[in-house]
């Protein structure tokens, strides 16, 4: 068997397998770049620009009420992206955040929403904790390996580095889209597979913590970070310093930067420390420069020195990966990025698909149904997910989980639907009218549920987070209209002529 | 200033698109010269250049080289695209984007 | 016929184990070992050797499908991990130096 041959059996099925997964993670992850902005656009509360007034003090205060308790407080002060406080604690070391969202002039809690945090979870993790997260790293090392083995058996790659040819017969042209999408993005594809491989490598690779720490995470972490840490002494804390009095020194030392996250770990304690973050916008480095105080005295306990050139280079790496730099331009760039790589994926199921269908083969109608149940299914469960949001009532106790359970719904609906219909054709047709009827409807939804964030109002104040949203669900909605219209006739049954087809295995592909 | 940097990253890959055979033929009609295919190539390495260099005016060279990159791979799908559906409008974007975007830069 | 295409499975199967499983150990004897041996810091070695474990795996991935057969495939993979775990476990008052 030749290399290309052998590289070509693991490409087809080392990137069959994970095709529906990668789909998911990219195309969350696409939508995660502007999770802020979805965050607002599903928190009406926040469409009007409000003055923020709330003190670092009242929110610790808040917390104190809530969780005297806890092992550490956690704050967020709002920012332009984020007009809200977040507030939540740690209830023990390591156990569930609570996190709630302050509304940054009165105080009062948001009403409860999985918000656009709901689509960097699925994005990393799948809403599965820890064994989530291994799924997706096994899945991002199928693309590099895909990425590789892909690379080695495109033997026209700088030739057909221009070419599209949707007129061509079905396989050939999936083919084109495919190794268009693939290549011209490979840069990126590359990139991402890796930064996000690199994020968690510990957890992936653990040989090195074992040999080199005997499995002491706190202590490679403390090494790796300059991160400060004192243990708690049992006795009861005195009366805190005042958070907004340390943040002001901090801006200080800071050179003007603005915080990030706040934390008090085990504020009961005598020994309690605040530690305030930089937040960074204008690197790819996330340098917290954590400045750590004791909390009742407010005097500097530590500053964090700059990382070491490993940490350094791992937090460059995940710098590029999270896109929190450069401010818009940069996650437009890389939503089109990932959306692109959607289609790269797309591309490769219908070439798999295109080539089985003209001359038969095992697992067609399973491959189809699952193209119908995720590639259908995650973008309409997404549209259902933000109706579920403005459609399920203020006060519905764990609001949130009903959100989630919308998602899930419509996308075990969609699935239902796609076993169902798979093979007549009419698949297509069906979810590009709901699609359409979908994204169509939010715009006037919004409209009718807030009285700030309509495009009326957001396009008049010039607020294009907003308005972005909202006319992106208007561009996807006409688009999903056009192919519906385009698809209105059953799709014929896919008979590929079969001297391409041969033409093209005589390629190697 | 990142959308010049844009339509020069699209004007590069157009010179260079042009610089093969297929697509030449396809737009223009014939099959390029070697020299002008040369010259083709020079010219998008110059886009190439001024669009990174403008990317780093932009926004600093870190950050400057990551949009440069993203935006190449951007470009290079719109003008696969509008060369699979909307062939005569490769040619024309080619001029118009630079010329609007250069516009832009200038009034905004 | 049929005796050759239960051989050809068998390689093929063989290999995606070696692939797997294989390379996964592979890559923890090399990491271990990168982080004992790299003339850095701790902190330094570990993160820099974790950097460079996925493109290994990459690496002997394609390998496994690419070598002459899936037992010269296990062979390699059987012999790096052995060399490298040893050299990397044996001496662990070196691999938790500063």
């Amino acid at each position: 068997m030749s290399l290309r041959q052998s590289m070509s059996g693991l490409h087809t099925w080392g990137g069959l397998l994970p095709s529906w997964l990668l789909f998911v993670i990219f195309f969350a992850g696409s939508l995660a770049c502007f999770d802020k902005e979805l965050e607002r656009w599903m928190r009406p509360a926040l469409h009007q620009p409000g003055v923020a007034s709330l003190t670092a003090d009242q929110v610790r205060d808040w917390l104190h009420e809530r969780a005297p308790n806890a092992h550490a407080w956690w704050m967020r002060p709002p920012s332009e992206r984020e007009p809200f406080w977040w507030a939540g604690w740690e209830p023990e070391e390591g156990a569930e955040f609570q996190r709630f969202a302050l509304d940054a002039s009165s105080g009062e809690v948001l009403t409860d929403t999985v918000g656009g945090m709901f689509f960097f979870t699925l994005h990393y993790e799948l809403h599965a904790g820890m064994l989530g997260m291994y799924i997706v790293a096994i899945a991002a090392m199928a693309m590099l390996i895909a990425l590789v083995s892909g690379v080695i058996i495109h033997r026209r790659i700088f030739k057909d580095f221009f070419t599209l040819r949707p007129a061509a017969n079905g396989q050939r042209a999936w083919l084109d889209a495919h190794n268009l999408f693939g290549v011209l993005g490979l840069p990126f594809h590359l990139l991402i597979a890796y930064t996000g491989l690199v994020i968690f490598v510990v957890f992936y690779m653990p040989a090195g913590l074992k040999v080199a720490y005997q499995d002491d995470f706190g202590a490679l972490f403390r090494e790796s970070t300059g991160y400060f840490e004192r243990g708690e002494v049992g006795r009861p804390a005195g009366p805190p310093a005042s958070l907004d009095t340390l943040l002001t020194d901090a801006r200080q030392r800071w050179g003007g930067g603005e915080p990030g996250w706040i934390s008090v770990h085990y504020p009961y304690d005598e020994a309690a420390v605040v530690d305030l973050r930089n937040w960074v916008s204008s690197r790819v480095t996330d340098f917290q420069w954590t400045l750590s105080y004791d909390a009742s005295s407010g005097e500097l306990l530590h500053e964090q020195k700059p990382y070491g050139a490993g940490y350094q280079t791992q937090s460059w790496l995940t710098g590029l990966h999270m896109a929190q730099f450069g401010g818009t331009p940069v996650r437009l760039l890389y939503l089109l990025l990932g959306l692109a790589g959607c289609a790269m994926l797309v591309g490769g199921l219908r070439v798999w698909l295109a080539k089985r269908e003209a001359r038969g083969g095992y697992g067609i109608g399973l491959v189809r149904a699952l193209n119908g149940a995720v590639i259908g299914g995650l973008p309409l469960a997404s549209l259902a997910l933000l109706w579920g949001n403005r459609l399920l009532p203020a006060g519905l106790a764990e609001r949130s989980r009903a959100e989630a359970m919308v998602f899930v719904g419509a996308w075990l609906l969609v699935a239902l639907w796609a076993v169902r219909r798979q093979g007549s054709g009419r698949l297509g047709r069906d979810l590009y009218v709901v699609g359409a009827v979908l994204a169509l409807g939010l715009p006037v939804l919004n409209a009718l549920t807030s009285s700030q964030g309509h495009l009326g109002a957001t396009l008049a104040r010039g607020d294009w987070a907003l308005a972005g949203i909202d006319l992106s669900l208007l561009g996807v909605g006409l688009l999903c209209a056009l192919l519906g219209w385009r698809h209105r006739q059953p799709g014929e049954v896919h008979q590929a002529g079969r001297r391409e087809s041969r033409r093209l295995a005589e390629e190697g592909v | 200033m990142l959308w010049l940097s844009f339509a020069l990253g699209y004007l590069a890959l157009t010179a260079l698109c042009l610089a093969m055979n297929r697509h030449h033929k396809a737009l223009l009609g014939g099959e390029p010269s070697p020299t002008r295919r040369r010259g083709l190539r020079l010219g998008a390495a110059v886009a190439m250049l001024l669009a990174l260099v403008l990317c780093i005016a932009a926004q600093g060279g870190e950050i400057g080289a990551v949009i440069w990159l993203c935006q190449l791979m951007v470009s290079g799908w719109l003008l696969v695209g509008l060369l699979a559906w909307r062939q005569r409008w490769a040619l024309s974007m080619a001029a118009l984007l630079p010329l609007g975007s250069g516009l832009f830069a200038l009034l905004g | 016929m049929t005796t050759r295409t239960a051989l050809t499975r068998l390689d093929t199967a063989a290999r995606v184990l070696a692939a797997l499983f294989g390379g996964y150990a592979v890559v923890y004897a090399a990491t271990a070992f990168l982080s004992v041996y790299l003339p850095l810091a701790r902190a330094d070695r570990v993160i820099f050797a974790g950097l460079a474990c996925f493109v290994l795996y990459a690496g002997l991935f394609i390998y496994a499908f690419a070598a002459r057969s899936a037992v010269r495939v296990w062979l390699v993979f059987a012999g790096l991990g052995v060399m490298l775990g040893l050299a990397a476990f044996l001496p662990s008052e070196f691999g938790v130096r500063p």
